[in-house]
């Protein structure tokens, strides 16, 4: 029997004073071609849908997670305008897919195609000994993604034929989180416009107290949508997830001279401190004109730091990972970079160097889209070549970089462009993307194109270079005509 | 005596401004007669793709390879790979860390030894029964249940939760490795099924881990050991893995593979943790196996698309590997080339 689809309209960012972003849930039972109802947020251009993590020992865990998983994520596009997530799940205890007759992975994907999402989360969750493993998997969807996750250079603000490279890929998966159990929901949650505390997790149930809007609380458990919270005064109640605002678990601060103050804003300056460590998120306020401010416990008491001198922390490093590439898509490179540099400092010791790599080669896309010549970007890049060095891909976006590379002569940029296009070729001789950047540079050397003629004065090919290049054209494009 | 020593001679002309050519000679004998190692494949690895990179001996056990080196391209010895297979003996993956090239033009000669396959070598276990038959058309792994040292030891591993844990792990590196936008209009690879059996094959002959794999239809036999210590109250396993890689045609040789596992907590080995603490080698080695039989199977019935994909997915694999895992890089580099030979008209 085919159950209707619900679909409960939560749109968070006309109920906050400063987020630009927008959440929905949509609620269901997925089955293959069923029609989903009507597209949610189909005003907002890049879309990210969380699919409720599976939760194979059916312990709830699934259900608590993916909220939390959520609201952390509008939590990190908070200020991104263009940016929704969307979170898909069922009611009650209902799993999202019957696993003995559908696969997840597919069935996450089709409700974000439904939905129009360009992105999927998705993962799964168990406990065991006390201990919660938390996978985690981001799907993009090419059709919906387009061009959006490529890096092409311009010259003067017009397009330069060719020169342009995907930087992503279609699937991540993400190394293992795990968690003690007793701490996997605990975090300070924020009421936003008031809230009813409730005896236990259910919208029938008692009301204990009524808090105001702006009230900071330490959340200890979950209980699928509710949170159970903890009061000054040591009691406890339960607290619906739609209620609240999920400030980062933690943020890490490397700075000198920062002033803490006694509140968000210009409060008076408690201590001018160096700071150096994570350290734990207590409340999260906007000011207007003076951004984002988190209280944060220190080993001496409480303090308000400008969140944008710090670096939030969430669950999982794979939230970073996706709001960089939601904020990449959206042209937000600047704030793209900072988040994938972010994913880069998280994962530094238990990532894969896959990911590591992907993270880096994105970072130095980022900074090149804002600023050709990025020495910067050139780093990340080289940091993701070595820790690749068999990716085609990484090469391609090496040759990008090498081109408008501050340092280097017009000769050595040729040279290097052209060894890249060599490494990159050896590779994946059939690469249509690396064909396509060799058609370009061999027409670049020869000025073919007006736009490259702009570039006349600031590069040139080596004659030894050209010898390369022209053997590489004949290997790679005039035979295969042939 | 040493099963195997390596004996190469290596002529090394000076590095000139132009294209030169190097030589590498050196001769391989069978079992432990050692009698001249006859029409053997010999193929230098790493590094890939120079021509003149394949050789057969001749009828005294010797090959000489002359290698073209373009101009520019140099020449280092010290993750030099060559690989010698042939019917009826185990194929060999030589590593060469030794030899000097950029000050010598000559480095020391070595005889490889290759163990003898053959069916004369005694089965040490009776019978057939209780292997699996893996479903035409599918492809499996057998996984045989490991043998835990000292006997004496009360630790056992769950052979069917292990199997259904690496299962799952494998499949997803597999699903991961074809979701390139690229790859969408080839289709994903078939998913790889792990059967288990209850002979341990630990410690039995290398003959009766064939027949095993030819009676089940297995891409691939895996088993082996543990060795059980309890390290400051700890109690691990370290595990010593034997995948012997089945060939798709029967007239080849099986390929061995040793991965270790060190040190593993024994509750792990009950822990959704496992997969991601074991060696990344079982998820590579199992997509060669797949891929070796996928680019058989692709030949004889004329799928282009196949060959297609499964170049794409070593391609893929190959572009995950550190920059520390050359001899990896060149193993599927050497897989590369066979199915670029294959993607030929």
């Amino acid at each position: 029997m085919i159950r209707h689809l619900h679909i409960l309209l939560l749109i968070i960012g006309s109920l906050t004073t400063f987020s630009a972003q927008a959440g929905e849930q949509i609620v269901g039972e997925f089955r293959p071609g069923m029609p989903q109802g009507r597209e949610v947020l189909a005003h907002v251009p890049v879309k990210v849908l969380i699919a409720e993590f599976i939760d194979p020992q059916a312990t709830g865990l699934g259900k608590s997670l993916s909220y939390m998983l959520w609201r952390e994520a509008l939590t990190a596009v908070h200020d991104q305008r263009g940016a929704g997530i969307i979170y898909a799940h069922t009611a009650g205890d209902t799993p999202l897919v019957n696993l003995l007759r559908q696969d997840y992975h597919l069935a996450a994907q089709e409700i974000a195609r439904g939905q129009k999402s360009r992105i999927v989360m998705w993962g799964a969750v168990a406990e065991e000994r006390g201990q919660v493993y938390i996978d985690s998997y981001l799907t993009l969807l090419p059709e919906l993604i387009g061009e959006s996750l490529t890096l092409s250079l311009e010259n003067e603000g017009r397009p330069l034929p060719g020169f342009s490279t995907e930087i992503s890929r279609s699937r991540y998966g993400f190394t293992q989180v795990r968690y003690p159990r007793d701490r996997l929901f605990r975090r300070a949650v924020i009421i936003r416009t008031g809230a009813k505390l409730r005896q236990r997790p259910s919208r029938e149930a008692p009301v204990v107290n009524s808090l105001p809007a702006n009230t900071a609380l330490q959340a200890v458990d979950m209980h699928g949508a509710w949170f159970k919270v903890e009061l000054e005064d040591g009691s406890k109640g339960w607290l619906n997830i739609d209620q609240l605002d999920i400030p980062p678990r933690t943020t890490r601060v490397h700075r000198n001279g920062i002033n803490i103050r006694s509140g968000p804003g210009n409060h008076p300056v408690l201590r001018n401190a160096n700071l150096r460590g994570e350290y734990p998120v207590l409340d999260r306020r906007f000011v207007p004109g003076k951004g984002v401010w988190y209280q944060l416990q220190f080993s001496w008491g409480k303090g308000w730091v400008a969140a944008f001198l710090t670096q939030p922390r969430f669950t999982l490093p794979a939230i970073q990972f996706l709001a960089g590439l939601q904020r990449y898509q959206l042209k937000n490179y600047r704030e793209a970079a900072a988040a994938f540099g972010r994913f880069v400092a998280e994962s530094q010791d238990q990532g894969s160097n896959v990911n590591l790599a992907a993270a880096l080669a994105l970072q130095g896309s980022s900074l090149l889209m804002r600023d050709v010549g990025s020495r910067k970007a050139q780093e990340a890049i080289m940091r993701a070549t070595a820790l690749t060095p068999y990716d085609p891909l990484v090469y391609n976006l090496r040759m990008l970089s090498a081109l408008y590379a501050r340092g280097a002569s017009p000769g050595q940029r040729s040279e290097q462009m052209v060894s890249d296009l060599e490494q990159s070729l050896e590779l994946d001789p059939r690469n249509p993307r690396t064909l396509t950047l060799l058609k370009a540079l061999v027409a670049l050397s020869r000025m073919e194109e007006p736009e490259y003629r702009a570039l006349r004065h600031s590069f040139w090919i080596k004659d030894s270079a050209r010898e390369r290049l022209d053997a590489l054209q004949k290997r790679h494009l005039d035979e295969r005509q042939l | 005596m040493r099963k195997s020593t390596l004996f190469l001679l290596m002529l090394f002309l000076p590095l000139a401004c132009g294209a030169r050519e190097v030589v590498l000679s050196g001769s391989a004998t069978i079992g432990p007669s050692q009698r001249p190692a006859v029409n053997l494949d010999v193929t230098l690895l790493d590094p890939p793709g120079l021509p003149g990179s394949h050789v057969k001996t001749d009828q005294s056990g010797r090959f000489e390879m002359r290698l073209d080196l373009p101009e520019g391209r140099s020449l280092t010895t010290t993750n030099m790979v060559l690989r010698l297979e042939g019917r009826g003996v185990h194929a060999m993956n030589i590593i060469y860390q030794n030899c000097d090239l950029t000050n010598s033009n000559r480095c020391d000669e070595e005889a490889i030894n290759l163990p003898l396959l053959t069916a004369k070598e005694a089965p040490d276990s009776p019978g057939l029964s209780g292997i699996p038959r893996i479903p035409h058309g599918e492809y499996g792994l057998i996984l045989s249940p490991y043998e835990i040292l000292p006997p004496n030891k009360p630790v056992q591993i769950d052979t069917r939760l292990f199997a259904s844990t690496m299962r799952r792990a494998i499949n997803s590196h597999l699903n991961e490795l074809g979701a390139k936008p690229d790859m969408q209009d080839f289709g994903r690879l078939p998913l790889v099924d792990i059967l288990t059996i209850d002979e341990p094959l630990g410690s039995v002959s290398f003959h009766r881990r064939r027949i095993i794999g030819e009676e089940s239809g297995a891409i691939a036999v895996i088993g082996g050991l543990g060795e059980w210590k309890n390290r400051e109250g700890q109690e691990q396993i370290s595990l010593t893995t034997d995948f012997l890689l089945m060939p798709p045609a029967p007239s080849d040789s099986p390929l061995m593979i040793e991965i270790r596992d060190p040190g593993l907590p024994v509750e792990q080995f009950a822990s959704l943790e496992l997969a991601s603490k074991l060696s990344p080698l079982w998820k590579r080695y199992s997509l060669i196996a797949l891929a070796k039989w996928e680019l058989n199977r692709a030949r004889q019935s004329g799928d282009q698309a196949a060959v297609e994909r499964i170049y794409a997915y070593v391609v893929e694999e190959r572009s995950r590997l550190s920059g520390e895992e050359q001899a990896r890089a060149a193993e599927l580099k050497r897989l590369l080339t066979h199915i670029e030979e294959a993607r030929q008209p």
